[in-house]
């Protein structure tokens, strides 16, 4: 499975970026596993970009996970409610 | 209105708040504080984080919010407002002060982290006695707007337990214990808020530590990676707030927010409904005006917020000011004009009074003596050059502004108390001046607090209250603006002055000065170092650079001190660097222009009144004084001159640092204001020579430096005293 390290900072700039490139490896069709561990500044805009992408797809479409989560991750997704949407709390190592 | 302007807005909001929130912190620090002082804080540094969010300034939008935590906890009664806190509030306003600076180009954005971890650390610890207890906490910073700032990489709260429950956990009650029902609010940020830096997490977690909790949150409308735009908001957040809260507590958090109507805030079931919310269509600004997914339909029970609808609370102060500047801006009551442009348009007086003065005395030598329009003319010309002038005009206020903040750090570095008292803020001078004054009064404020006034402790063995005072003022003295800067200190020292002025060859052993002149001894080069000066009177640190910069300016500095009782240092500037009204002489072929805030009155004396007192030297005796006659064809070296006093014009003239002289001329030709030109940008630096002027002739006079021509008289001392 490919390793995608999420951006440090996930600003509106690292999400564009970041959107970039997991739509790049979506229309490849690869599955593929997202780092979170790395991830020390994190917003609205980055955790809907990996809300978008990690929600459960149409049967068939590559599987993608977050396999780990930054402190700053953490709680951000906390914060907004959502650690359950992106799969933090029961599954996800708490990562570097 | 462009960006930039908005942003010029912005700045000068800063600034207003920076300086409303200091002289509350101040009237704190006095202990003449009430409710509204606090407040006063609050809003203005609660509107500095808003537009610092609206402009992307993230750092300074972090810290802000620290800050601001505190101060609300301070204004809830939750912070005791203690001599500790008042402390960390003023140094957190002097890294806030410095963030804006840093916005402003005025140096590099402070490292506030260890600020931040005091405001943080101030969060937790005593209570004032009796306050309401806290109520929910936001995850303790370890999730910060940081997330979205430059200054996060804390480690997490060990104990996140305030954080929110996702909306797997939430509850869904209405707490109604406090017989109030809650508040709930429907949020659905928009594009706006990611671009404009309004962090829709930020006011989230100021929601969070209202004590509010998210009761669900809607991610449907997230669509697909391949139709994601970074630009858009999708989530939407439905909360609940305690019912205790006032509305405007509630809605606070949601000031900065880019569309009001993404807000709807109304009393849970049972409150009373004033508006349905319809779902609406969102437009993202950053997605090019196309639609967006529309934020979740609103229960029928919320209040929707328009943006015409009136609202219950004044808008904040930060918006609300922008609003105003804009509508002023709109109504054509102020509009901003690049400097070089002004600058242009006083140069262009300054020359169309010269040619005015030309033609005038054109005219006049050609017997058109009774036109009323020259008269007219020359009014006008007045009136203009006076508008122009007044154009440049600023506030001094600018410059004290920054004296609280020299006068807090010399306290710290020195154990040493001060009460600043400040007085005539809006005394208003040239801009050129303004802005070059800060130096000399940054030496002034530092040399009186930390050399002229005493150790809490050196102040109570001689009677003193153990808080020195130190006074700084600005008032109009006819033509001149005066700035004062007075303490109460030791004074000087004026045998200790003289004996370093002698040991150090400045002055001879033999030297008989009045207590006038040995004051003067200490803006000489050879006092300007602390170690000299603080070890004889605790005077003199860059004293000749507040003399240089001074007289640089056309002014000039005076001393009042005595010993035990403290001093008064006054700077005398002029209104404007650009005009000066001027007495104009002649001496033999040559025109000279007398600047008459140093002219007292002028004279013809008998035949034997003036008399030698040897080496070419001449005295006057002027109803008691004896007074020095100078001749200024003799120190400017203009051959023809009349040498005889009683066949010239003597004309008695007042300096700062050399008493009262008498400058000898042939004869008085005129009056009038006359139009600075700078020699040494057209030829260069000439001694008793303060610049040059065009005459209405045409011919070019040269101003005289009195100052200067006065110090000529002897060559040592008055010479090193003008260096």
């Amino acid at each position: 499975m490919t390793h995608l390290t999420l951006l440090p900072v996930l600003d509106r700039d690292g999400v564009r970026v970041t959107a970039g490139e997991l739509r790049a490896l979506s229309d490849a069709g690869t599955s593929f596993a997202l780092d979170g561990s790395r991830v020390e500044r994190i917003g609205l805009a980055g955790l809907q970009l990996l809300i978008s992408v990690l929600r459960a797809g149409a049967p068939g479409d590559p599987e993608v996970q977050l396999v780990k989560a930054s402190t700053a991750l953490r709680d951000a997704a906390r914060l907004a409610g959502v650690s359950a949407l992106l799969g933090i709390e029961a599954e996800v190592d708490h990562g570097a | 209105m462009a960006p930039e302007d908005i942003q010029q807005i912005f700045l000068q909001e800063c600034e207003e708040g920076l300086a409303s929130a200091e002289e509350a912190l101040l009237t704190i620090k006095a202990g003449a504080h009430d409710q509204e002082t606090i407040n006063t804080i609050f809003r203005a540094v609660h509107s500095i984080k808003g537009g610092a969010g609206a402009f992307g300034f993230l750092a300074l939008q972090s810290f802000t919010h620290h800050f601001e935590t505190v101060l609300d906890k301070a204004r809830d009664g939750e912070l005791l407002l203690d001599a500790a806190l008042t402390e960390l509030l003023i140094s957190a306003f002097d890294v806030l002060a410095d963030h804006v600076a840093a916005i402003r180009g005025a140096g590099d954005a402070p490292d506030d982290a260890a600020m931040i971890d005091a405001l943080r650390t101030a969060l937790t610890i005593k209570p004032a006695a009796g306050a309401a207890a806290p109520g929910p906490q936001a995850p303790a910073l370890s999730f910060d707007l940081g997330t979205m700032m430059a200054a996060l990489s804390q480690e997490p709260d060990p104990d996140p337990s305030g954080i929110a429950p996702s909306d797997a956990t939430a509850s869904d009650g209405d707490d109604t214990s406090d017989g109030q029902a809650e508040w709930e609010i429907m949020f659905a940020p928009t594009g706006g808020d990611l671009i404009n830096g309004a962090e829709p997490l930020l006011v989230i977690r100021e929601l969070i530590e209202l004590g509010g909790r998210i009761v669900s949150v809607n991610a449907d409308r997230v669509p697909p990676v391949d139709a994601f735009d970074p630009a858009a908001a999708y989530v939407t957040w439905r909360l609940r707030l305690p019912g205790t809260l006032d509305e405007a507590r509630v809605r606070e958090p949601f000031d900065f927010v880019s569309d009001p109507a993404s807000v709807a805030i109304a009393r849970a079931p049972g409150s009373p409904v004033a508006d349905h919310v319809a779902p609406r269509p969102q437009t993202d600004p950053a997605a090019g005006g196309r639609p967006v997914p529309a934020a979740e339909p609103l229960p029928d029970n919320v209040v929707r917020l328009e943006r015409a609808e009136p609202v219950s609370r004044p808008a904040p102060p930060a918006a609300a000011a922008v609003a105003d500047a804009k509508a002023k801006a709109a109504n054509g009551a102020t509009i901003r004009v690049d400097l070089e442009k002004l600058d242009r348009l006083v140069d262009l007086v300054g020359e169309l009074v010269i040619t005015q003065s030309m033609l005038s005395q054109r005219l006049l030598s050609s017997g058109m003596t009774r036109l009323e329009e020259l008269t007219d003319l020359d009014q006008l010309t007045r009136e203009l050059q006076d508008s122009a002038m007044a154009i440049r005009a600023q506030p001094v206020r600018s410059v004290f502004g920054r004296v609280p903040r020299i006068v807090r750090e010399l306290e710290a570095s020195t154990g040493k108390r001060v009460n600043l008292e400040v007085e005539g803020e809006a005394t208003e001078l040239d801009k050129t001046v303004i802005e070059r004054i800060g130096e000399p009064l940054t030496h002034l404020v530092r040399n009186c607090v930390d050399h002229g006034i005493e150790t809490p402790a050196e102040r109570i063995a001689c009677g003193k209250p153990p808080e020195g005072r130190l006074r700084l003022s600005a008032e109009h003295k006819g033509s001149r603006i005066v700035i004062s800067v007075s303490d109460d200190g030791r004074g000087i020292d004026r045998a200790r002055v003289l004996e370093i002025a002698v040991k150090r060859g400045i002055v001879p052993v033999d030297a008989k000065l009045s207590d006038e002149e040995i004051d003067q001894l200490i803006f000489a080069p050879g006092f300007s170092t602390a170690q000299q000066v603080s070890s004889i009177s605790g005077r003199g640190v860059g004293m000749d650079v507040v003399r240089q910069n001074v007289q640089a300016l056309g002014g000039r500095v005076t001393i009042q001190s005595t010993l035990g009782a403290g001093s008064t240092f006054a700077l005398a500037l002029p209104l404007t660097l650009a005009i000066v009204d001027g007495m104009i002489v002649s001496v033999a072929d040559q025109t000279y222009i007398i600047p008459l805030t140093h002219v007292v009155e002028s004279l013809r004396p008998e035949r034997g009144a003036v008399q030698s007192t040897g080496f070419g030297n001449r005295m006057l005796n002027v109803r008691g004084s004896y007074l020095p006659v100078l001749g200024v064809g003799d120190k400017l070296g203009v051959a023809g001159a009349i040498s005889e006093p009683a066949e010239a014009v003597l004309i008695v003239v007042e300096t700062e640092g050399l008493g009262t002289a008498i400058l000898m001329v042939d004869e008085i030709i005129d009056q009038r204001q006359v139009v600075i030109k700078s020699l040494e940008t057209h030829y260069q630096q000439v001694e008793g020579v303060a610049g040059a002027t065009i005459l209405g002739d045409g011919r070019v006079a040269l101003i005289l430096d009195v100052e200067g021509i006065v110090a000529l008289r002897d060559g040592t001392m008055p010479r090193l005293l003008a260096s």
